[in-house]
């Protein structure tokens, strides 16, 4: 039941500043989502991970290279891709309800008040939030926020998910479940998630693949296919000898160290 | 709360008996302050004439025409305004000059241009509220936050619906304070042109009660120019609470 | 490179200001007489008129009454910011005095004080108090009270906290309140000089206006208005200097700087007193 098309980002730069001040942040970048998938870009603060992911999501342009999206190039916002930013309390709208914040990108669709609001208690519900929708976001803990951002990107109906340090700022125990609900929603869904951090374990738990980034300019360290197959838990995936070993080998890529390739990290 | 009250009552009773004491030992010439019971008095008798009520309304309908062209006028374009950068630089050093202008100054030009009119007075209550409202509108619309218009372009909102959904209430708190020193300043405003020109009101009224020795009846339009003030400040507040119930409850608002 | 940005907020004053000049030009309408007749005016009236007198007189009633009720002003309002009681109980009574508009007492303290200068400073005084009191409350009020516990920790001394920690903390706001002062104060100014005044630019654009001498009431508008201008920007060159430490805090995001936004979202915090002065 996958649906959409692979994102392909082919030879991408981005610099800023210009003439002698400027200065490249990423060098060069290939890389591909297919449908379906999840990815985690995984690197270094400052390596202009959420860069990337702004021109994954048409919000910012390369200065060279592209981003393409099946045959589309990606210059601007596309209906298939809903984003999940790093700020919810930022990116929540705090004049609007619960819910009507998860139904307003519709309002932008032209879809009726009744058909909306069903809709986002829908997808409340489906991030485990069935009975806040009449509240204001600042009555919601932060686990909770990021919870109807997500929801949000749901009730977009979007096939591509982009999440950009979705969990970075909320507590450990609220972390765990947000994780555990990105897979679960993937499942269910069928959708592509492409999840920015720079916590490893976080992306080796979450993703198919990891995309290593690093180096300065940042460019593309190694593309890790993840085996531990759809089902995964916080308890036994974490103490699986394989995810000891992989994170250990994102961290040495990371860090600029050596290791020996193991086989069970097969490259791509 | 009660003791609030209290002790607020306390310092209103204070203030009242400093002032009769002033005036009673006769510091100052009863001319310039009345005693508060005179005062009072006058006012007792104020309420209950058509000529009082009548000076209320003029300046009242002088102040509430300019204060509603300065909301329609102010509000859109300050809105428009703020939201494109380039708009907002152009004006800014025009806005700069315009808003520090005493707009009562230009009463001598108006009075030969458009003549000691009803139309005249509201006229200069819009041009000195324009502004607020249309600073405070534009200050409210790039108030949006960064996060907020990066959301609203990904998920690819209408540019109409981004500005009366997203926009508008963001700007409504700043909106409110300029709405607040608009309607404080219209009525102002009015009373000042009544004062110095020969138009009803008010202020015409303190005026001639002054020249005519009653410096109580005088008092008495001043203390209600003070209420009309207040019951603006009042409602405004109230306004405020009822639009803005989407914001926390700020921390020492019990007070 | 500085010179960009410096264009693109001058385009549209330098636009209107030709505008002006060319669409006037040649003009015969009595009320809009050519805008270089207005600025000739102007010119020869400072030099040689009785113009740069009356500007004298009004900037001085100006500044003496402004001194007066930021002296006044900010003393009181230290004391009632620091002392909750008195802060509590004489909230509504400062709302209620704050909302009175002076003009008001304009016919009678003029035809009870006379004419003279004195009147006009204590008219001055009287409107532009309100807010420099007020926003000096508030300001004291926004200081943190982790600032007032490490005051208290240290055993600060009364007269050096007030000096060291709370006037300085209050200081953003106490002048965000002098800024709306400044501005009721060129009002008052104004009115009381049209009301009854022998000299003074009120009473110059009265004067000129009565006797239909157009072109001279349109100047002394003009000058009235750079009056104005010129102290608001003198008063935000003092601002700067005094507070560097805050602007570094916050640096420029708040550019266009509406006065009273800022005065507003601190009071919005500390929630009791709303300390909006009243333009004009």
């Amino acid at each position: 039941m996958t649906r959409g098309s692979t994102l392909y980002v082919e030879d991408l730069c981005m610099s800023f500043g210009q003439g002698p001040q400027e200065h490249r942040v990423l060098d060069g970048l290939t890389l591909s989502v297919r449908p379906g998938e999840s990815v985690c870009l995984v690197g270094p603060s400052g390596a202009g991970k959420t860069t990337l992911l702004r021109c994954l999501a048409g919000l910012t342009r390369p200065t060279s290279g592209g981003v393409r999206y099946g045959e589309q190039a990606l210059t601007e916002p596309h209906t298939d891709i809903a984003v999940v930013s790093q700020d919810y309390r930022g990116s929540l709208l705090p004049w609007l309800r619960v819910w009507d914040n998860v139904a307003f990108p519709l309002q932008g669709r032209g879809v009726k008040k009744a058909v909306r609001k069903r809709r986002a208690l829908e997808c409340l519900e489906a991030v485990g939030l069935s009975d806040v929708g009449d509240k204001y976001p600042w009555q919601l803990s932060g686990g909770m926020q990021q919870r109807v951002a997500i929801a949000r990107g749901l009730a977009y109906d979007a096939p591509v998910l982009l999440m950009d340090e979705p969990f970075g700022s909320v507590d450990a125990q609220s972390r765990f479940d947000l994780e555990d609900l990105t897979l679960q929603l993937r499942r269910q869904l069928g959708i592509t998630v492409v999840v920015v951090t720079h916590d490893i374990d976080e992306a080796v738990y979450l993703g198919d693949r990891v995309i290593v980034l690093g180096g300065k300019p940042t460019v593309v360290l190694d593309n890790l296919t993840i085996p531990l197959g759809t089902d995964r838990d916080q308890l036994t995936t974490r103490a699986d000898p394989r995810f000891a070993e992989l994170r250990t080998r994102v961290l040495a890529l990371i860090r600029g160290e050596r290791v020996p390739a193991g086989p069970e990290a097969a490259h791509r | 709360m009660a003791k609030v009250r209290l002790l607020q009552l306390g310092a209103v009773v204070a203030v009242l008996l400093l002032w009769a004491l002033i005036a009673a030992v006769g510091v100052v010439s009863s001319t310039a302050l009345p005693g508060p019971g005179a005062v009072a008095g006058a006012l007792g008798d104020l309420l209950g004439s058509g000529t009082f009520w009548q000076a209320v309304g003029e300046t009242l309908r002088g102040a509430v025409t300019g204060l509603l062209v300065a909301i329609a006028v102010g509000i859109p374009v300050g809105l428009l305004t703020g939201v494109y950068a380039a708009a907002e630089e152009s004006s800014r050093l025009l806005m700069e000059v315009l808003r520090s202008f005493p707009v009562i100054a230009l009463l001598p030009v108006f009075l030969l241009v458009l003549g000691s009119t009803p139309g005249m007075k509201a006229t200069v209550v819009f041009i000195a509220c324009v502004f607020p409202v249309l600073l405070q509108a534009q200050y409210g619309a790039r108030s949006v936050s960064q996060a907020v218009l990066e959301t609203v372009h990904g998920y690819r909102i209408p540019r109409l619906l981004r500005l009366r959904r997203v926009v508008l209430p963001a700007a409504v708190p700043s909106i409110m304070t300029g709405l607040r020193l608009a309607a404080t300043t219209s009525v102002l405003v009015s009373i000042g042109v009544e004062v110095l020109t020969t138009l009803p009101g008010i202020g015409h009224m303190i005026m001639d009660s002054q020249q005519g020795g009653a410096s109580a009846r005088a008092y008495a339009y001043i203390l209600t120019a003070g209420a009309i003030g207040y019951t603006i400040t009042l409602l405004a507040q109230f306004a405020e609470h009822r639009l803005l119930r989407w914001r926390p409850p700020a921390q020492a608002g019990k007070e | 490179m500085p010179w960009k940005p410096v264009l693109r907020q001058l385009w549209l004053p330098v636009l209107v200001f030709l505008v002006l000049l060319v669409s006037t030009a040649g003009s015969t309408s009595f009320y809009f007489p050519p805008l270089t007749e207005v600025l000739g005016d102007l010119w020869n009236e400072l030099l040689h008129g009785g113009l740069f007198g009356d500007l004298l007189f009004s900037l001085r009633n100006i500044l003496l009454g402004l001194a007066l009720a930021t002296v006044v002003g900010v003393a009181a309002g230290l004391v009632i910011g620091e002392i909750r009681t008195l802060r509590l109980a004489t909230g509504p009574l400062l709302d209620f005095v704050r909302a009175t508009p002076t003009v008001g007492f304009v016919p009678v303290i003029i035809l009870t004080l006379g004419i003279g200068s004195g009147p006009k400073v204590f008219l001055i005084f009287l409107g532009s108090v309100w807010p420099i009191l007020l926003n000096t409350v508030s300001g004291v009020q926004a200081i943190g009270p982790a600032v007032h516990e490490t005051a208290r920790g240290y055993r600060i001394p009364w007269a050096l906290r007030m000096r060291r920690v709370i006037l300085p903390g209050a200081l953003p706001q106490i002048l965000a309140g002098i800024r709306v002062a400044l501005s009721i104060a060129v009002v008052l100014m104004v009115v009381s000089e049209i009301y009854g005044s022998p000299v003074g630019l009120g009473n110059f654009i009265l004067q000129s206006g009565s006797s239909f001498h157009v072109a001279e009431t349109w100047a002394g508008t003009i000058l009235i208005g750079i009056l104005g201008y010129g102290l608001s920007v003198l008063l935000l060159l003092v601002e700067h200097r005094l507070l560097g430490w805050y602007h570094e805090r916050a640096p420029r995001v708040r550019s266009p700087r509406p006065v009273r936004a800022e005065t507003a979202e601190s009071t919005d915090s500390t929630g009791s007193i709303k300390s909006n002065g009243v333009v004009v």
